[in-house]
């Protein structure tokens, strides 16, 4: 994504800040979880692009391999999606605050958590979030009451229906991760015995370093050279 | 230690607003905050369905009041008012026969659109009799969302330009603390609970 286009995008979803879209958005229970607090966590995603090099360097020092932002990012979507938590959000102006600007700091902290972690972390991660997404779904379609004062019956219903279809999306997010992985682990078998240790020294270098460094020239020559060594008899 | 801290925080949250993982929805908690005396209705100034004033949960400083069964109703409503309306008829019968002091009391969530004449037109469809049962609005908009903050009543349209509200049947002891909240269909129960709290002076 160019940097206009993703300044644009930011432009775009700050729109929902603005009372009236935000009350408009709120006013339905499906428009506000499935369409109005995933695109507040995309706004984090955008606007971690926008942030300085070191603050990325300084968050990356205390995040190892991505797992704090991983878990700060799973325990705020799983939190928001309690009835008792989103209705009190509508309720008191002091978790309206908390739910917005936790939704944002989570959409930073996945963009920043996702270059630097693991493959199979990111696996567990967003498995474990679409597993939770479809539950929440299915309990939401399913219950014969309203969980949410704040919202009438029959949209609690189709807000499962597009719980579930997000837990199937980043469901499928993550079979991505798993074959991107596997792909992976196939070409470095096929390359040299050694490309496995750049890799890890790709990772391990990115845990100190700017996600742009990470996968910068300097990372890059440095597995190069690694691989163009003659292998370990 | 950061993700560490990241959960810690999450379950310590959670817990709280959950009361220990056990209740997941709004309702669930005021019930249980309720049981647990922790809710408390202000004083209210209502207009009755005769057209006097007069003032619900009046304070402590006005001595013991009686146990009250209350329900929030609007009078435009044919679906379940009219259902709690005859459920209140029953129970107003049943405290005429067993002699307790327990009062009943409807209130409008609609303080805009039933006026007095609208409220008498409802306590007669469900042979309200005054002295058992008292119909009444709020008598301003600002008195009615002070009293539902402060109980937890939470009413939102029903997009055919009538209302949803939660809880059904709320039991308050003589210093007007909320003590248990009934379903619909438990009216025999909330008025048990009701005549037990008021022979036992309810401490």
């Amino acid at each position: 994504m160019t940097t206009i286009a993703r300044r644009g995008a930011i432009v775009l979803l700050l729109a929902w800040f603005i009372p009236a879209a935000r009350s408009a958005a709120e006013a339905h229970m499906g428009v506000h979880m499935v369409v109005h607090l995933p695109c507040i966590a995309l706004l984090g995603g955008l606007v971690a692009g926008e942030l300085p090099e070191w603050v990325l360097s300084a968050h990356a020092r205390h995040d190892f391999l991505g797992t704090a932002s991983l878990t700060f990012a799973a325990a705020v979507l799983s939190f928001w999606m309690i009835p008792v938590a989103l209705d009190a959000s509508l309720l008191w102006g002091g978790f309206s605050l908390a739910k917005y600007s936790t939704l944002l700091l989570s959409g930073v902290a996945l963009r920043s958590a996702w270059r630097r972690a693991p493959p199979a972390l990111l696996m567990f991660m967003l498995g474990n979030l679409a597993w939770m997404l479809a539950t929440a779904g299915l309990l939401f379609q399913q219950a014969e009451s309203r969980l949410c004062v704040s919202y009438l019956a029959d949209q609690q219903e189709q807000t499962g229906s597009g719980l579930t279809a997000w837990g199937i999306v980043v469901g499928a997010i993550a079979l991505g991760q798993v074959i991107a992985g596997a792909r992976r682990r196939d070409a470095g078998a096929h390359v040299a015995p050694t490309a496995h240790a750049s890799h890890a020294v790709e990772w391990s270098g990115s845990i100190f370093k700017p996600p742009s460094s990470a996968c910068g020239p300097k990372a890059r020559s440095a597995g190069r050279r690694r691989s163009a060594a003659p292998p370990a008899a | 230690m950061l993700c560490a801290l990241c959960l810690a925080t999450f379950i310590a949250t959670s817990a709280h607003m959950t009361r220990g993982f056990q209740r997941w929805t709004f309702e669930a908690v005021r019930r249980h905050d309720a049981s647990r005396l922790a809710i408390i209705a202000p004083p209210t100034a209502l207009e009755t369905a005769s057209g006097q004033r007069m003032l619900a949960f009046p304070g402590l400083a006005s001595g013991r009041a009686p146990v009250q069964v209350v329900d929030f109703v609007y009078t435009r409503c044919e679906t379940v008012c009219s259902v709690l309306g005859i459920e209140f008829h029953q129970m107003q019968e049943q405290i005429r026969r067993s002699r307790s002091n327990v009062r009943l009391l409807s209130i409008s969530v609609d303080p805009v659109r039933d006026g007095a004449a609208e409220l008498a037109r409802y306590g007669r469809r469900h042979r309200a009799d005054a002295a058992h049962w008292t119909l009444a609005r709020p008598e301003s908009v600002a008195a009615s969302t002070s009293l539902h903050d402060a109980l937890g009543v939470i009413v939102i349209p029903d997009g055919f330009g009538g209302f949803v509200h939660n809880g059904a049947l709320h039991v308050f002891d003589g210093q007007h603390r909320l003590r248990a909240i009934f379903d619909y269909s438990q009216w025999q129960e909330a008025l048990n609970h009701a005549e037990r709290l008021s022979s036992a002076g309810a401490p």
